[in-house]
């Protein structure tokens, strides 16, 4: 019997460890490993896809110096046998950490870029996606501390998201687990740093881009108010010193329409912390900059979009479907004339009074 | 003797649970209900154990006793056994056709297509020709493996679930289950009426607790494995992927520096649709060695040959 199980499990090992060999008899040397790809609009309405590859070093001495292979073709595939054409070397997706989405691509275009990372073994689908206004231009700044962009800036992203308390879902499979028509995309934006700085890119805020609409841009403030309208806030981690030098404690948000669907209201309680105690008079004005910065944004994004950019429709169902059932056909009414209720605390992290 | 049939139980049990995940994983049948598809999950797992409950019994009636000169009788055994060993025969070529697609497409995508049909169907006919014991202890060995590396990348996944995803809703009407009745008697209860008829071929007398404990064992593991799909992707989405279990497990690390772990799931997958496809051709053997004992001698390596010779051509 002991015989019988240790020549099973001596015939499972083959089969498993096959899956060492990913890479298709393919040497180390032989292969690109691809950590970023760029996604672009070409002149001719087809797609300039940029293709980031760290290249290994001869000797310790030598700075990485990650390559870039561009492309152009009619659709992603076009443009990828382009760049596989003039290479000696296969190109390898799977530790791809980074997917870039240029300004101007069209909804076609972003459906056949997800439907490229999901056929199969191409992209992972935990590779976070960013929003930038050229990619190319992106991944060709590189970067100083990792050998490559593709590695670098979702480790910014990363460090920012939690320092601002940004939940933003931007991996590839949170993009499209999330998907439903009329919904905003909502991408981290990055743009290429100057020579002088250390990162490959600077974090520039959130982008919505909406279905044949213009793209929106929040500034990394209003992105922190944006997340606090959407419920996409962590409270647990954020801390928006950086922006207000107050620690956010907690957000107590609320979304409600009266029965007779004439009144939609969202309300907003947020709970900051000041390090040290802070004068009645300074505390007073930071609340108030922080509730004209949340009333001011939902009160111009609702007049830019002309639709519901927030997610309250969303949240609204979730909380009671049979309302959601009722209000659903008069919503883009009831939206345009929703009332946002902001209220601000602020408390010194000693003492406990405001 | 107590101590061996007490052993040979959780052996048995072992099996049935990995039958029970066999392809069904693979080939993700709740797709096609979107939503619904916890619900009918849970329905289809109290489904799965009417065969370890109503058929076994039967079988075992029908199938384990001498087959005597009473001309009704044989012509009734003949009757159930060439059907269901015709349809074990089917179950085989189904498991393996599943675990060779998935792996040529997923684990080796680029070679090796050959060779791992004929590996995976070396190992399929050689483990249904060894004895009753070595399947055991195969099975109690895989089990082990399986249900340790499920559980810990269900807890690896953990902080990756969407409570929002969750939600258990059976089909509104009689018209919408009417639709999905075929999928969960084709994918749930028709493979594990193979199981009964193995059973009451080769289990202990008792076999029908090994029986249906396994069969439970297997629906917990499947609801492990679906659970996470659906707390990770959500239903719509995970409905639109090809390996949606895989998938995943695939975007789940441990710290800084363990990536990619499914290839653990990989030997779930590897070691149900081997032991439900041994298993099938296993029944079938024995089922047609009741009437043709010679020709079934011949039968698995005939089986892998002409399995082989097909997903080559394919």
């Amino acid at each position: 019997m002991r015989r019988t199980a240790v020549l099973s499990l001596l015939l499972a090992l083959p089969l498993l460890l096959a899956g060492c060999r990913a890479g298709g008899r393919s040497e180390p040397e032989q292969i690109y490993l691809v950590s970023a790809v760029g996604f672009d609009p070409d002149s001719n309405g087809g797609v300039r896809l940029s293709l980031e590859v760290p290249l290994t070093r001869e000797s310790a001495d030598e700075s990485p110096a990650p390559a870039l292979f561009t492309g152009e073709g009619g659709t992603v595939e076009e443009a990828l046998r382009q760049i596989a054409a003039g290479l000696g070397r296969r190109l390898l997706f799977s530790h791809c950490a980074l997917l870039v989405l240029g300004d101007g691509l069209s909804r076609e275009q972003m459906e056949a870029i997800f439907g490229f990372a999901e056929s199969g073994v191409t992209l992972p689908l935990a590779a976070q996606v960013i929003a930038a206004p050229d990619a190319g231009a992106l991944l060709r700044g590189g970067s100083l501390s990792t050998p490559a962009a593709g590695y670098d800036v979702p480790g910014i992203f990363r460090q920012v998201s939690g320092s601002l308390g940004l939940d933003v879902r931007c991996r590839i499979y949170e993009l499209r687990a999330d998907a439903s028509p009329g919904r905003p995309v909502v991408l981290p934006l990055f743009r290429a740093a100057g020579e002088d700085a250390p990162e490959a890119a600077v974090f520039g805020g959130l982008r919505l881009l909406r279905e044949g609409k213009p793209a929106l841009e929040l500034s990394p403030e209003q992105s922190v108010w944006y997340a606090m309208l959407t419920d996409r806030y962590d409270g647990e981690n954020g801390s928006p010193g950086g922006l207000l030098g107050v620690r956010l404690r907690g957000v107590k948000s609320e979304i409600g329409a009266g029965r007779s669907g004439e009144d939609l209201w969202l309300s907003l309680a947020l709970r900051m912390e000041a390090a040290d105690r802070l004068p009645a008079g300074e505390a007073d004005a930071l609340c108030a900059r922080i509730e004209e910065g949340v009333r001011g944004l939902f009160l111009s994004l609702r007049e830019q979009a002309g639709e519901d950019v927030f997610l309250l429709g969303d949240r609204l169902a979730r909380q009671d479907a049979a309302l959601w059932q009722e209000l659903a056909p008069d919503f883009a009414r009831l939206f345009a004339g929703a009332e946002l209720r902001v209220s601000c605390e602020i408390r010194a992290k000693e003492s406990g009074n405001r | 003797m107590r101590r061996h049939q007490t052993g040979s139980g959780l052996h048995k049990t072992a099996l049935a649970a990995l039958f029970t995940v066999g392809n069904t994983l693979i080939r993700y049948p709740w797709r096609s209900v979107g939503p619904d598809m916890l619900g009918l999950f849970l329905l289809s797992a109290v489904g799965a154990l009417i065969p370890a409950l109503c058929l076994y019994p039967l079988f075992c009636r029908l199938l384990r006793r001498r087959l005597s000169g009473r001309r009704g009788r044989l012509c009734l055994a003949a009757a159930l056994a060439l059907p269901l060993g015709a349809y074990a025969l089917f179950c085989v070529w189904r498991s393996c056709g599943d675990y060779l697609n998935f792996a040529s497409g997923l684990i080796l995508p680029d070679s090796g297509r050959l060779l791992l049909a004929l590996g995976f169907l070396g190992c399929v006919v050689w483990l249904s020709r060894v004895s009753g014991q070595g399947l055991d202890a195969f099975s109690l060995v895989c089990f082990v493996c399986v249900l340790a590396c499920v559980l810990a990348l269900f807890c690896f996944g953990i902080p990756h679930f969407r409570p929002e995803y969750f939600g258990v809703r059976l089909p509104g009407s009689a018209a919408e289950l009417a639709g999905s009745l075929p999928v969960l008697l084709w994918e749930s209860f028709l493979p594990l009426a193979v199981l009964s008829g193995y059973f009451a071929l080769a289990a202990p007398r008792r076999g029908e607790r090994a029986l249906a404990g396994g069969t439970a064992v297997g629906c917990g593991i499947l609801l492990l494995c679906v659970l996470q799909t659906l707390l990770t992707f959500g239903a719509s989405y995970a409905a639109e992927l090809r390996y949606p279990y895989s998938f995943a497990v695939r975007i789940l690390s441990v710290g800084q520096y363990f990536f990619r772990l499914e290839g653990f799931s990989y030997l779930l997958d590897y070691a149900a649709c081997l032991l439900r496809a041994a298993v099938c051709l296993a029944a079938a053997r024995r089922l047609l060695g009741r009437f043709f004992p010679r020709l079934a001698r011949w039968l698995p390596p005939a089986a892998g040959t002409v399995i082989f010779g097909i997903f080559c051509l394919g």
